[in-house]
C-alpha cells in the first residue's frame, strides 16, 4: 500500500471528514462543476491540464494531471485509450466503480472525495480521473516527473561501503531503507507538514526496537509545527529540540546514507525521511555520535577505536587550541617549553598585532575564504584556495604581517574541524569564543567558558535521552561504542538500545521542572 | 500541568560533593595559619567522625522534606539556610578572588574573572542540578587527572626526612584544623535540598564522600609535607606553592593549568550553592513569589556576593572576617546539627 494510500484511509477512517468540520468543500457530482471549482482555484495555472474525454456511452469525464509531473505515456495507454474503449452496461453500479474495478489496471488507484484530496494527489503527480454523475474521483498513481538518480552522497562520503545515498524523492528513499531492512518490523508512517507545501514525511522505525513514548513524542512536535513551507530538513530541526533550547550542539542528527539509517534505527532511534531532499533526520541523536561514521564498522576494531579517538583528539584541538595559545602566549608563556618560547617570542616582536589580534583575524580570513570555497564552481574554488594560500599566508608571514606559529595554528585548527564535519558550526563559532576569553581572561577565562559549555551540554537531552550519554551519566557498557569501537563479536552480544541509556527519562511532559511536589 | 522532578543518581551526588569539597583543600592556608600541614592528615581522622555525626541529623531531615515541617516554621528555616548558602558563596568567591590574585599575574580588572564566573555559576544554576553533576562528574575526573600529573612531577622531589613525627605535631593545631575542616564540610546542608532529588543509595553515598574526602586530604597533606618539608610553613598557599613546582618534561611549571582547573571546580561548587540557595529561598519566599522574581533574587544576591569578595580580597580585616574558619564552623555545625535537630524534636511534637 503506498503512502497515500495511507494517508487516504487515515482521512477516510475519521468521520469528521464528511462532516462540517472539514475545511474542504466535498467533490459535485457535476463534472463542469468540478473542473469550475479547480480552474478556478488554480487560476488558470499554466501547468494546469484538463483533458476531457467521451466514455463509449456518452458519459463525460475528464483526466487533470499537472504538466510534468506524471508520465504521458502511461497516461494514455493505461488510462485514456481503456477508458474510452470500455463498453459500460447498463447496471446499478456507479460507473466510477466499474472505472476502477473493470477499466483501470494501475497499481496504485485512491478514492478521493473532496478537493482538498483532490488537489494534494494532482499536484503529487496523480492523475485525477472524475468522471460526470459521480461524486467520487480516482487519483491513479502515474507519476512521471524526473529526479536526480541515486548516487554517492557528497557530504556523507564513506571509503568501504554502499554508495548509495538518499535522492530527493521520498518513495526511493523509502525503498533503499527497506531494500537494506526486509523485515515486517520496519514500519513507515507518513504525515504533511508545512500548510502550504504540504511536505510529506515518513518516521521510519523498527516496531520491536522503538520507544513508543519517544515516537509519540516526536509524532506530537511533528503535527505542531507551524510552517507554511518545509523545503528542507534543517527546516524542522528546531521544532525538534526542546523550546527555549539556545545550545550550539543540535539533538537532531542528519545523514544522507540509507545504511547509516539503517544502524540507527536498528539502535532504536526513529528516522524523519522528508521529500524534496536527501537529508534524513535522526532522532535521539547523542554527542557521541558526532563521532561515529560507517567507515568505522567496516574497519577492524583497533583501527576503528584509533580512529575515534583521533577524532576525540582533533575536536578538541579544533576549538581549543587558538584560544590556548592567545591565552598561553599573553599570560602563562612559561606553559610553552624553551625552544617554542624563543620562536613565538622573536614572532610576537616582529609582527605589528598582538597574538590575539593575529589569531582572531586570521580566522576570520580563513571563515570568508571558506564561506567563498564553499558556494562558488569548482574551479574558482581552487583559485581561492591558491589565493588564500599563496597570497594571504605565505606573503602575510614573509612580509612580517603575521607570525608563522601563528598561521600553523590556524592552519592545524582549520584541518582538525574537518575531521568531524557534523560539528562544523559549533566549532567554528565557539573556537571564535575561545580566543575572545583567551584574549581577556587567559586560561581562567578559558575554563570558566568551558565549565559554561560543559554544563549546557551536560543538561542537553534529546528525547529524553542525555545528550552526553554514556560519557556522563558515565556507563562502561557504553563505552564499548563511543569513544572506543569494541569488536564484531562482542557488540553482537547485546544490543544497545537508545532508550535504555543511563539516565534516559523519556517523560511526555515537555516541562521538566526541579521542585518537588509542583 | 503536571511536572516531574529531575532526578540524579547517587553517584553523581558523590562526585558533586567530593569535587566541590575537595576545591576549599587547594585553598588551604586562607582558613587557618597552622605551622604545619601534615597535622591535616590527623585532624582528618577527627573531623571524618565528626562529620559523619553531623549528617546523621540532616539525612533524617532531607528524607521527610523541609516543606513538611510546617509552614511557618519551615519557612523560618529556609529562610537561614538562605543565608548559609549566601555566606558560604561569598567565601567561595572570596577563596577564588585571592587565589587567582596570588597565583597569576593578570593585567585584567579583578572584577572580569568573579563575574565572569559567577555568569556561568548562575547559568549551572538555571539549567538545574542534572546539568551541574553531570558536568561536575566530567570536571572530577579532570582534577583528578591534574592532581595525578601533579604527583607524578613532584615525587622524586618527595622525601621522608621532610616529615614530621606524628610525636611531634600540636594538639592544638591538630583541634583547630579539625575544626576548620569540619566548618568546610559546607555541602552537608545542601543535602536538605539535594535529597528529594537524588535517587539511590543516599546515605551510602554521603558516608563514602566523608570517607574519600579525609582519606585523600590526609594522603595530599602527608605527600604534600613531604615535597615541601618546613618551606610549606612559610607559604600562604602550600597547596598552590606544591603545584608551583611541579614540571613534567620540557613543561616546566603545571601549576597555571592545575589552578585554571581548580577554577572549573570552584565553578562547580558555586552552581551547587546557587542552586540551593535558589531552593531556600524559593521556600523562604513562598510559593506566591513567582520562579523569575526568585531566580532573580538569587542574581541580585550573587552580584552582591562579588562586590563582597572583591572587597573582601583587597581589605586584611574583612577578608579573616570572611574566612575565619571558627565562624565558617560554627554556621555549618549550627544549619547541619543544630536547626535540623530543632526541627526534628518540633515535628516530634507538633
Amino acid at each position: 500500500m503506498g503512502i497515500f494510500d495511507n494517508l487516504f484511509n487515515k482521512r477516510q477512517a475519521c468521520p469528521q471528514n464528511h462532516g462540517n468540520s472539514n475545511p474542504e468543500p466535498l467533490l459535485y457530482s457535476e463534472l463542469a462543476k468540478n473542473l469550475k471549482y479547480m480552474k478556478s482555484s488554480f487560476g488558470n495555472s499554466a501547468d494546469f491540464t484538463v483533458r476531457k474525454i467521451d466514455l463509449k456511452d456518452k458519459t463525460k469525464a475528464a483526466i487533470i494531471t499537472m504538466e510534468g509531473m506524471s508520465n504521458k505515456e502511461i497516461i494514455s495507454l493505461s488510462i485514456t485509450n481503456p477508458m474510452m474503449n470500455y463498453c459500460f452496461e447498463n447496471t446499478d453500479a456507479s460507473k466510477i466503480d466499474i472505472i476502477e474495478k473493470r477499466v483501470l489496471s494501475a497499481s496504485e488507484l485512491v478514492r478521493v472525495i473532496d478537493f482538498g484530496q483532490a488537489f494534494t494527489f494532482i499536484m503529487s503527480g496523480f492523475t485525477l480521473i472524475i468522471v460526470d454523475g459521480c461524486d467520487i474521483a480516482l487519483a491513479v498513481g502515474v507519476q512521471g516527473f524526473s529526479f536526480r538518480g541515486i548516487s554517492e552522497s557528497e557530504t556523507d562520503v564513506v571509503q568501504r561501503g554502499s554508495r548509495e545515498g538518499f535522492s530527493e524523492p521520498l518513495r526511493i528513499n523509502m525503498t533503499l531503507v527497506r531494500r537494506r531492512m526486509k523485515t515486517p518490523d520496519l514500519r513507515f508512517e507518513t504525515m504533511q507538514i508545512g500548510t502550504k507545501s504540504k511536505t510529506d514525511i515518513a518516521l521510519c522505525y523498527l516496531k520491536s526496537a522503538v520507544s513508543q513514548k519517544i515516537l509519540s513524542q516526536l509524532k506530537e512536535k511533528l503535527r505542531r509545527i507551524p510552517l507554511d513551507s518545509v523545503l528542507a530538513a534543517g527546516y524542522i530541526v528546531p521544532f525538534l529540540e526542546k523550546e527555549g533550547d539556545l545550545s550550539l550542539f543540535s539533538g537532531v542528527g542528519v545523514t544522507e546514507r540509507p545504511d547509516t539509517v539503517c544502524g540507527k534505527i536498528n539502535e532504536g532511534r526513529i528516522a524523519i525521511l522528508i521529500d524534496g531532499t536527501p537529508s534524513v533526520l535522526i532522532v535521539p541523536y547523542l554527542f557521541v555520535e558526532n563521532f561515529q561514521t560507517l567507515d568505522d564498522y567496516s574497519n577492524k576494531a583497533y583501527f576503528a577505536s584509533f580512529s575515534r579517538i583521533l577524532k576525540y583528539l582533533a575536536f578538541f584541538v579544533a576549538v581549543f587550541t587558538p584560544g590556548m595559545y592567545v591565552a598561553i602566549a599573553g599570560y602563562n608563556p612559561e606553559l610553552f617549553p624553551g625552544g617554542i618560547l624563543n620562536k613565538v617570542a622573536a614572532s610576537v616582536a616582529q609582527t605589528p598585532f598582538s597574538v590575539f589580534t593575529e589569531v582572531l583575524l586570521i580566522h576570520f580570513i580563513y571563515e570568508i575564504m571558506r564561506e567563498a570555497g564553499l558556494r562558488l564552481p569548482r574551479p574558482l574554488g581552487h583559485a581561492v584556495s591558491i589565493v588564500g594560500a599563496l597570497v594571504l599566508g605565505e606573503t602575510a608571514v614573509s612580509s612580517g604581517l603575521i607570525g608563522a606559529p601563528t598561521l600553523m595554528i590556524v592552519a592545524l585548527t582549520a584541518i582538525s574541524s574537518y575531521v568531524i564535519p557534523d560539528l562544523y558550526p559549533t566549532v567554528a563559532v565557539l573556537r571564535i569564543a575561545f580566543i575572545f576569553v583567551g584574549g581577556f581572561g587567559g586560561l581562567w577565562g578559558i575554563i570558566i567558558l568551558f565549565a559554561a559549555v560543559l554544563v549546557n551540554m551536560c543538561s542537553k537531552k534529546s528525547f529524553g535521552v542525555p545528550y552526553m550519554s554514556p560519557l556522563t551519566p558515565f556507563s562502561f557498557f557504553g563505552l564499548r561504542d563511543s569513544i572506543l569501537r569494541l569488536g564484531w563479536r562482542t557488540l553482537a552480544k547485546r544490543k544497545s538500545l537508545v532508550q535504555n541509556h543511563r539516565g534516559c527519562d523519556i517523560s511526555s511532559q515537555e516541562e521538566e521542572n526541579d521542585d518537588k511536589g509542583e | 500541568m503536571m511536572t516531574r522532578v529531575s532526578k540524579i543518581s547517587s553517584a553523581q551526588l558523590l562526585c558533586l560533593f567530593v569535587l566541590s569539597r575537595g576545591v576549599l583543600s587547594v585553598g588551604y592556608g586562607a582558613f587557618t595559619h597552622s605551622n604545619n600541614i601534615q597535622s591535616t592528615a590527623v585532624s582528618a581522622i577527627l573531623a571524618a567522625v565528626v562529620s559523619l555525626l553531623m549528617s546523621v541529623p540532616l539525612l533524617r531531615l532531607g528524607r521527610m522534606g523541609i516543606h513538611e515541617i510546617g509552614h511557618g516554621i519551615g519557612r523560618a528555616a529556609a529562610g537561614i539556610y538562605s543565608v548559609y548558602f549566601f555566606y558560604i558563596i561569598i567565601l567561595t568567591l572570596t577563596l577564588f578572588t585571592v587565589l587567582r590574585t596570588e597565583s597569576s599575574g593578570l593585567k585584567i580588572s579583578i572584577w572580569i574573572l568573579p563575574i565572569a564566573l559567577l555568569a556561568a555559576a548562575i547559568y549551572g544554576a538555571y539549567k538545574g542540578i542534572e546539568g551541574i553533576s553531570r558536568a561536575g562528574a566530567l570536571i572530577l575526573f579532570m582534577v583528578i587527572a591534574a592532581i595525578t600529573l601533579l604527583c607524578l612531577g613532584l615525587i622524586s622531589n618527595s622525601s621522608r626526612l621532610n616529615l614530621t613525627p606524628i610525636g611531634a605535631l600540636k594538639i592544638s593545631d591538630i583541634i583547630r584544623e579539625s575544626i576548620i575542616m569540619v566548618g568546610e564540610q559546607s555541602c552537608i546542608p545542601a543535602i536538605l535540598f539535594l535529597y528529594p532529588h537524588v535517587k539511590g543509595n543516599v546515605k551510602g553515598s554521603i558516608i563514602f564522600w566523608i570517607m574519600i574526602v579525609f582519606v585523600t586530604t590526609a594522603g595530599m597533606a602527608v605527600f604534600i609535607s613531604s615535597v615541601l618539608g618546613d618551606y610549606a610553613q612559610t607559604q600562604s598557599f602550600p597547596v598552590y606553592t606544591w603545584a608551583r613546582l611541579s614540571s613534567i618534561g620540557v613543561i616546566q611549571r603545571l601549576d597555571s593549568v592545575f589552578m585554571a582547573i581548580w577554577a572549573a571546580g570552584i565553578f562547580i561548587r558555586l552552581s551547587l550553592l546557587l542552586w540551593a540557595l535558589k531552593y531556600s529561598l524559593r521556600y523562604a519566599l513562598g510559593r506566591k513569589v513567582g520562579r523569575k522574581i526568585c531566580f532573580g533574587t538569587v542574581i541580585l544576591l550573587g552580584l552582591a556576593a562579588v562586590i563582597i569578595s572583591v572587597n573582601a580580597a583587597y581589605n586584611e580585616t574583612f577578608r579573616r572576617l570572611i574566612l575565619n574558619g571558627y565562624i565558617l564552623a560554627a554556621s555549618t555545625i549550627f544549619c547541619s546539627v543544630v536547626l535540623p535537630l530543632l526541627l526534628l524534636i518540633r515535628r516530634r511534637f507538633k
